[in-house]
């Protein structure tokens, strides 16, 4: 069975992404299995191991007594280099067999940068990377997370689609292959069945027809079962959701190594940018108990030093202050730390930090995402300049003199006032920090500001919008650099490149898959990691496949075109996004969900914050 | 309470490296919910130390830690909960407590042995008997590349026994310096006994035990070294 020599992982850098066998990782006797799934991540161990939708799913499925779910990551350069001299099939991590004994291969699509490496994967493994081509003995390749909800640039190379949370359907799902593989039926009989599963999208019972103008005609079922709308799959009730009370420990440093707790899913904001906010409506929460609970399990099964609070914004947790006591409470007593990402700034959250924080502080982390007022309306993001600098100016009170800033470029109707903004607001926080009293404050204040390039995505109020050229965006790095005049002030900006690519392929259709596909082959792969990026090979590829990069990134698209990603239904209305999309354009803000309910369409899952009352 | 663990990392965990193994044990302490105890400070951390670090790919069937417990553990139950919570390839195999102001183990390690096994033909006949013949001579210079020169070095002191065994493939026993004070690489005693580029060769090197020095200078296991039943 073992592939995997010492002769090799003695040659490649950190062996230990490879080797699986960690504390809480699961083995089972492969004789006693009907099914074998493979969680793929298409990225690096490190990366993937910090991923709390696979730590979910991984426990979930495994708690199956028929199913082993291994584990299976984009082995790094040096190692892929190795595996094809070698002729070394890709192999998991759990029992190092080939991936191409697996029933199911499931990817994980959490950034769209990623997909090259997807490809890479299924090469590696043997598999033919075309859906069309795979035979009977071929796994079957299902893909899921937050990218798959505009899945056609996948589409030729991917099996089946899951639209929604993991926990719903898989059960049924694996039930129903389990018994067509008893009695023998065929992987396309397999696949017409789930045509009959609710959130499932088989993209071959599908055509995407397109007009002259290159815009999508319709999207034509092929298959009498085909549906012509796909809705999402959320679970109904939090408290009642699994969730693992355990995690794999990760043999080398992950990006987040830590217990992670989930607190709710979706977000009350409706910021216009973000697709998190409307993919995942409505807010659904765990209650406070069950937190505790989970967390104290959590923390006994892994010995983790650290906990973190995972949800789209951790301020809005209804029950926050009962809550953060008690775990404070609770994480005091076993010497563990606490980290809270996605704070609101004001005072609770400062006094908050402060309780967990008593000894270091760590920086101050926070995301206007815009400089002006009128673009933050613009956005909705629901807050001010005073209420940025009051809670900054609590903060240093505080002893805090580290803060961070994160900013986007070329929002929808940004103007050079809006980007020199973004220096004033980080100069009106210098201020802030030296008008307070000299003693108070902890040396010189180190303020980094991080601008990231807008990226328009499918089933937001921007999924209309034309996203800026690179050239724009490298003008105005520039004009925002000469306007920051302080020497507390630090300025990053992401690449360009790689965000007009994203938004090729975020808002993109069939026709992208062509693109990917060439792009693998030119030999890209880690995209997303900068120095593995290679701008010029994806141009090469856009050549090639007859993809012209303004059509998707650049264009301004009309209310009534159809999208790629129209048979999607997130519950969240076109109806909704159409009014969203105009009042961004007079820069109307609009409340969030428990302060008023703006009828986007969620409620229809009958349950959640629209029921709250 | 300071107790002494004797363990294993054999099989696939040998390529984790010494870092990441300290803080697997920390976590299975954790799990195990013994009391250990912490350090002071901004980041405190469980109290644990190791003997000397293994490098990533070696086996061993004879490593050590303490471990710092505020109150009193009964070892025997601690050993058969840690071993449920490790992963497989690491098994503590003895323990014991070990008295108060015994030196650390870090300081006292001054020996170790290895068991290097290379497979069959990867050695020439020639190689192998050059080695024997370099056991013999009086000494062995090796070049040393330091940060600003490279200085020849005579490393036959740091070499206590070697033994050469043609079992299935070339098997080399031997029992070389280790430890903070003066300290003999494996891969570069082979180097020099073998005058062979190792890189790409198949081997596997094994370190079974680790000494400490006793006052009437022989060597002895560190198990057996500071006990409190000994």
């Amino acid at each position: 069975m073992t592939i995997l020599s010492d002769h090799i992982l003695k040659q490649v850098d950190k062996p230990a992404r490879y080797i699986g066998g960690e504390i809480n990782a699961y083995n089972k006797e492969l004789s006693q299995i009907d099914i074998r799934f493979a969680f793929a991540f298409p990225d690096v161990y490190e990366v993937g191991m910090s991923h709390l939708g696979m730590q979910i799913l991984y426990h979930f499925l495994n708690r199956r007594e028929d199913t082993f779910c291994e584990r299976v990551f984009s082995p790094w350069v040096d190692m892929e280099k190795i595996m094809r001299e070698k002729q070394m099939p890709l192999f998991s991590l759990e029992t190092h067999s080939p991936i191409k004994d697996f029933d199911f291969v499931g990817f994980t699509l959490q950034y769209e940068m990623s997909y090259t490496n997807i490809l890479n994967m299924l090469d590696l493994a043997g598999i033919p990377l075309l859906s069309k081509d795979r035979k009977e003995d071929d796994p079957i390749i299902v893909a899921g997370g937050p990218c798959a909800y505009n899945p056609e640039p996948l589409a030729p190379f991917i099996d089946f689609f899951y639209i929604g949370e993991g926990e719903l359907a898989y059960d049924e799902i694996l039930d129903l292959y389990k018994a067509y593989k008893q009695e023998g039926r065929t992987r396309t009989e397999f696949l017409e069945a789930l045509l009959e599963i609710e959130g499932m999208y088989v993209p071959c019972f599908y055509e995407e027809v397109y007009k002259e103008d290159g815009t999508i005609l319709e999207k034509k079922p092929l298959h009498p079962k085909a549906k012509t709308k796909i809705r999402k799959l959320i679970m109904p009730d939090m408290d009642d959701v699994y969730y693992p009370t355990t995690q794999v420990i990760p043999w080398i440093q992950a990006v987040h190594d830590r217990v992670t707790l989930e607190m709710f899913r979706g977000c009350l904001r409706g910021c216009r940018f973000c697709q998190a906010g409307m993919i995942y409506r409505p807010v659904r929460e765990k209650s406070k108990d069950v937190l505790l609970g989970y967390a104290e399990k959590l923390l006994a099964s892994t010995g983790y030093e650290e906990i973190s609070l995972a949800s789209l914004s951790t301020s809005d947790y209804k029950d926050l202050e009962p809550f953060a006591n008690e775990l404070v409470e609770l994480c005091e007593k076993e010497c563990v730390n606490i980290s809270l990402p996605s704070l609101r700034i004001d005072a609770f959250s400062v006094d908050l930090m402060q309780k967990v924080q008593e000894v270091r502080k760590s920086s101050l982390t926070f995301a206007p995402e815009a400089g002006t007022q009128r673009m933050r309306d613009v956005i909705n993001k629901n807050i001010t300049e005073e209420e940025i600098l009051r809670g900054c100016d609590l903060a240093f009170n505080g002893g805090w003199n580290r803060v961070k800033l994160y900013f986007m470029l070329g929002l929808p109707g940004e103007t050079p006032e809006d980007v020199v903004g973004i220096a004033n607001l980080a100069e009106s926080i210098v201020n802030t920090y030296y008008n307070i009293d000299k003693s108070k404050r902890q040396g010189a204040l180190q303020l980094v500001v991080s601008t990231s390039c807008f990226v328009p995505k499918a089933f937001t109020p921007f999924q209309w919008e034309p996203q800026d050229t690179c050239e724009s965006f490298i003008e105005k790095h520039v004009m925002l650099k000469r306007a920051i005049s302080s020497k507390q002030i630090k300025y990053n900006h992401h690449d360009a490149k790689t965000s007009v690519l994203e938004a090729v392929i975020a808002r993109g259709d069939r026709r992208v898959a062509g693109l990917i596909y060439e792009a693998f082959k030119l030999g890209c792969t880690f995209d997303s990691w900068s120095e593995h990026f290679d701008g010029e090979k994806w141009n090469e590829a856009a050549r090639l496949s007859n993809v012209d990069f303004a059509f998707y990134a650049n264009r301004r698209r009309e209310y009534d075109e159809v999208f790629p990603w129209d048979h999607i239904d997130i519950g969240v209305t076109k109806n909704f996004l159409i009014r969203e999309s105009k009042k961004a354009h007079e820069a109307v803000t609009t409340p969030q969900c428990r302060e008023k309910c703006s009828g986007c369409g969620a409620s229809k899952f009958n349950k959640g914050v629209c029921y709250e009352n | 309470m300071r107790t002494r663990l004797k363990f294993t990392k054999q099989g696939y965990v040998k390529f984790v490296g010494h870092l990441d193994t300290i803080r697997m044990f920390q976590r299975a302490i954790r799990v195990a919910r013994l009391p250990i105890s912490y350090s002071q400070g901004f980041n405190p951390h469980a109290k644990v130390f190791f003997a000397l670090p293994l490098s990533v790919g070696v086996g061993s069937c004879g490593e050590y830690m303490d471990m710092l417990t505020d109150t009193d553990i009964h070892v025997e139950e601690a050993v058969a909960t840690l071993n449920t919570i490790l992963p497989e390839g690491i098994k503590i195999v003895e323990a014991s407590v070990i008295k108060e102001g015994t030196p650390s183990l870090m300081s006292l390690v001054t020996a170790a042995d290895y068991r290097i096994t290379f497979e069959k033909n990867q050695l020439t006949p020639e190689q192998i008997e050059g080695a024997k013949k370099r056991l013999d001579a009086s000494e062995l210079v090796v070049l040393k590349k330091g940060k600003k020169k490279t200085k020849e070095v005579d490393i036959k002191p740091l070499i206590h026994h070697v033994e050469i065994k043609e079992e299935d493939g070339t098997i080399f026993e031997v029992r070389i310096a280790a430890g903070s004070m003066e300290n003999l690489n494996v891969d570069l005693l082979l180097k020099s006994l073998l005058q062979v580029e190792l890189e790409g060769m198949v081997y596997t090197i094994e370190r079974e035990e680790l000494y400490a020095t006793t006052e009437e200078g022989h060597l002895k296991p560190l198990s057996e070294v500071g006990a409190e039943n000994a």
